[in-house]
């Protein structure tokens, strides 16, 4: 009888390895839910901003408008 | 880019801090003290060309240099006028996705990190296709 590839590959993975594959799945998935936090903002969300007027360039009918989040350091 | 694209864009400028950049916070302060006076942009452009030296003098020297009232300028950085201001940007910036810096929304979608001038055209172009 021919085994599945994956039932092998299990019975050829040692205790100790399979601890670090669960340890690296789990960063995994800790990364990709961290990405799905870096989402798209809903439709017209960057119009309900607070604006400080100080802090904009360009006319306010412009037809495209660039939020930009800043760190200085 | 603004004066390529004159009349067309707006770019709104937020704070955001990271919390693991312990002078930041003051500098975006600063920034916000010298827009009280008016010079805002001027005040912000010496900050990205000094970084990282956000040390208390340096901002003080910064905006003596450019003319400010060290006084009033000082009390709003010692009062910490703005404070509330800056951390509300970062607040929303957080609501929004933002998890990084620069983080840009162009017309709402989101550029991440620096990129090349023509990225930034090919997104303003975009935005701009898209609202015709």
């Amino acid at each position: 009888m021919v085994s599945s590839p994956v039932v092998s590959l299990r019975f050829a993975i040692s205790p100790a390895s399979r601890r670090v594959y669960t340890i690296a799945l789990g960063l995994s998935l800790g990364v990709a839910a961290f990405g799905m936090g870096c989402r798209a903002p809903a439709p017209g969300a960057h119009d309900r901003l607070a604006v400080q007027t100080q802090m904009v360039k360009g006319p306010a009918t412009a037809p495209v408008t660039i939020v930009e989040f800043s760190d200085y350091q | 880019m603004l004066k390529e694209y004159d009349g067309r864009v707006r770019l709104i400028y937020k704070d955001f801090p990271l919390p693991s950049h312990s002078l930041a916070m003051p500098a975006h302060e600063a920034a916000r003290c010298a827009g009280e006076q008016g010079r805002y942009w001027a005040y912000h452009d010496v900050l990205f060309e000094r970084q990282p030296r956000f040390e208390r003098d340096d901002l003080v020297g910064y905006a003596v240099n450019l003319d400010l009232d060290r006084e009033r300028f000082e009390r709003c950085l010692d009062d910490h006028t703005f404070r509330a201001a800056v951390e509300a940007d970062f607040a929303e910036g957080r609501e929004l996705g933002v998890r990084s810096t620069p983080t840009f929304l162009i017309n709402g979608k989101p550029l991440v990190g620096a990129h090349p001038l023509e990225n930034f055209r090919a997104a303003i172009d975009d935005a701009l296709r898209a609202r015709r």
